[in-house]
């Protein structure tokens, strides 16, 4: 077993999306009646600013401190992304409240042709999900964890472990103030000179749960963790650091958020087809937007992009505190089919459709498929674009490539001829075609292609029931 | 300029005017087009073709003169390949018989309605800008010389043949084009003048006859013998 501790210090800053990178920033918790910073970004510590720190005294070191009230739900759903993003990695992950995810990777790695290619990828998924996250590698869950918390360490074997975690300092495994006072007195000061004392007087002098400790550390007791368990669809919540009355802050928090789906959808190796995003205002209902796709998807770009054009067009509420993506449940994905008419970087044509239906309405994008019907007006139909056709006729009659929605009625001239910017010469037909008896919807017409004086050649017919009207029916364009 | 000087032997002129052959001399040659389909009309066509990743600008005196029938074998070549050929705002129903008829592959038309004239620019730019169509045709409307370059920089960066359909009054206007070709019926043809050509001079005419224009696509003979 080789065990990886993903340990996120920078959570609770992290859940914040948008706070701007180079000015300080800090989160604070409430601690009675005052407010202590729990999280500090290099900016602000910098500025002096240390977690601790009370937000008072903060604010008068940095004046321009973004300081929002820290967000323990957002933390948590944070890090249950986290843990299902990771499920890609090990089908054993298990969450570690409130900072890390621990997952086994002895099984996985040669999966990933070793172990340094795999901690790549996590290393790639910790940047797509911009988490900061010190990665902690040893063969027992304690130590994975200690070693991550301790700034990040790497210990690939059993025979190297107790040799590895000694020159540690004892404040690593985090001892209660008794226990720490203890270690303390007896002057010692690495992990190396716990394991050097005798069992009985440890157990005796700090009790059983110390020395407890140490033995899950080294392998000598066994840790059940329980595996992790991803829900059914993504939900994904994250909250602003300030009120938005535009979308730009909130779309950088929806492509966070659509990087963290992306990730989970990679895990569980599907895509979506319908997604909704929430915009949630102070007080009061939600505004939603749903969007649907042609085909099952995952890019986060893609996505955003999408998204983007709905939220454009629907009356944003005053102001945003929180955006949330919900995706349905997840489908089959299938990656777009190799072409060599394609660069590598090309995007599939369902993503062209998408983005048109998003801005302009599904009705407003179609195709075009032949009808098994001789009614010109219903020899097409409008088609789903790349649909392979469902009808192909084997003999294809001339017909004009323009057709008019409704024919439209020609006047004649004195000698009964039609009329369309002069008199028409018919110069092919007639082809008559009757049929529709059945529908109640019949014709019975006779066609003509036709020549008008100024050179345009036009698709006309008569009816064969009097009045026996001229009508045009289509262009030859 | 002609792709092919005279007194070539015809397999070679087809040959050097093929969009793939590059011929060191004569820039004007230089020959990346797509084939129209209609010989005499490569031949004048400073690219031997309709020009690549670029846009097109089609005057018909009006629309269903036969400016359509102009671009049937490109679109009856391009509708097989994998990508896609997008209608933006068409100003009639695209009939599904006639252009089958015409030998077009219907799986790969893609007819969009904007609502306005700022979602029929933002389409086209979207369609020729996307890499997935081969050929977008669009009827712009008014266009000035900024959304001009903008579809042109989309049709680049699309890799895209873009066909614009305008009034004739816009030949006045100031081409951002790769090539703007003003069409007049004549004799149940068409009359073709190029009036802007990247890379040639403008003024060259050339006059398609019915049967040429008329001919080709699935099963033909009717019409062309009718019309011609």
């Amino acid at each position: 077993m080789l065990w990886l501790d993903l340990h996120c210090p920078d959570l609770a800053l992290e859940v914040f999306a948008g706070l701007p990178a180079g000015a300080a920033a800090a989160v604070a918790e409430p601690d009675g009646g005052r407010e202590i910073l729990v999280a500090c970004n290099a900016a602000a510590r910098t500025g002096g600013l240390s977690p601790g720190m009370t937000r008072s005294a903060a604010e008068v070191r940095v004046p321009a401190l973004r300081c929002p009230r820290r967000d323990p739900e957002a933390e948590r759903a944070a890090l249950e992304r986290l843990a299902a993003a990771c499920l890609r990695f090990s089908d054993h992950v298990t969450l570690e409240p409130p900072l890390d995810v621990l997952l086994e990777v002895g099984g996985s790695r040669r999966l990933f042709g070793g172990l340094d290619p795999l901690l790549g990828e996590v290393a790639t998924l910790l940047g797509t999900l911009e988490r900061e996250a010190c990665l902690g590698l040893a063969p027992t869950p304690a130590a994975a964890r200690l070693l991550a918390r301790a700034g990040g360490g790497r210990i690939e074997t059993m025979g190297t472990l107790k040799a590895g975690l000694a020159p540690l300092p004892w404040t690593a495994l985090e001892p209660g103030p008794g226990e720490a006072g203890r270690l303390a007195g007896w002057g010692l000061a690495t992990l190396g000179d716990c394991f050097a004392l005798p069992r009985a007087g440890l157990v005796q002098r700090l009790g059983a749960a110390f020395v407890d400790r140490l033995d899950r550390l080294l392998g000598r007791t066994a840790e059940t963790l329980p595996r992790y368990e991803p829900p059914g669809r993504f939900h994904g919540l994250l909250p602003l650091p300030a009120e938005a009355t535009e979308l730009e802050l909130p779309l950088v928090a929806l492509e966070r958020l659509a990087a963290e789906l992306e990730a989970w959808l990679r895990a569980r190796d599907a895509g979506i087809q319908r997604f909704a995003v929430d915009l949630h205002p102070p007080r009061g209902p939600r505004t939603s937007v749903h969007v649907g796709l042609a085909t099952p998807a995952r890019e986060a770009t893609h996505l955003v992009r999408l998204a983007r054009e709905r939220l454009e067009r629907v009356a944003l509420p005053a102001a945003i505190v929180a955006v949330g993506l919900r995706s349905h449940r997840p489908a089959r994905y299938l990656p777009p089919p190799a072409d060599f008419w394609y660069d590598a970087g090309a995007e599939p044509p369902e993503r062209l459709l998408e983005r048109l239906r998003a801005r302009l309405g599904f009705e407003a994008v179609h195709g075009l498929a032949m009808q098994a019907d001789h009614r010109p007006e219903r020899a097409w139909d409008r088609g789903a674009p790349g649909a392979a056709p469902a009808y192909e006729p084997s003999w294809a009659p001339p017909r004009p490539l323009w057709l008019l929605s409704r024919p439209a009625a020609l006047a004649l001239d004195d000698r009964g001829r039609p009329q369309c910017r002069g008199t028409l010469e018919l110069v092919d037909g007639p082809e008559r075609i009757e049929t529709g008896w059945w529908d109640g919807d019949d014709v019975e017409r006779d066609y003509f292609v036709a020549r008008s004086p100024d050179g345009m050649t036009l698709w006309v017919y008569r009816e064969r029931r009097v009045p026996r009207t001229w009508y045009v029916h289509g262009l030859f364009g | 300029m002609s792709a092919t000087g005279p007194g070539l032997d015809p397999a070679l002129a087809r040959l050097l005017s093929r969009g793939d052959i590059w011929r060191g001399h004569g820039s004007e040659a230089h020959g990346d087009g797509e084939p129209t389909g209609f010989a005499a009309l490569d031949t004048r066509l400073p690219a031997g073709g309709w020009p690549r990743g670029a846009l097109t600008e089609l005057l018909p005196e009006r629309s269903g003169i036969g400016e359509l029938r102009l671009l049937m074998p490109i679109l009856a070549r391009l509708s097989r390949g994998a990508r896609w050929v997008a209608w933006i705002d068409p100003p009639y129903v695209p009939y599904a018989a006639g252009l089958y008829a015409g030998g077009v592959d219907l799986a790969h038309m893609l007819v969009v309605h904007p609502r306005d004239g700022r979602e029929r620019l933002w389409a086209l730019e979207q369609a020729l800008g996307s890499g997935t169509c081969a050929a977008v045709l669009g009827w712009p409307g008014r266009l000035d010389g900024t959304a001009a370059r903008r579809l042109q920089l989309a049709a680049e960066q699309g890799g895209c043949l873009g066909f614009l359909f305008r009034e004739p009054a816009a030949r006045d206007t100031p081409a951002h084009t790769a090539l703007r070709l003003a069409l007049v019926p004549e004799r149940g043809g068409l009359t073709v003048e190029a009036l802007k050509q990247r890379g040639g001079r403008p003024g060259a005419r050339l006059h398609l006859p019915a049967m040429e224009l008329f001919g080709g696509g699935r099963h033909d003979p009717a019409l062309s013998a009718g019309t011609g």
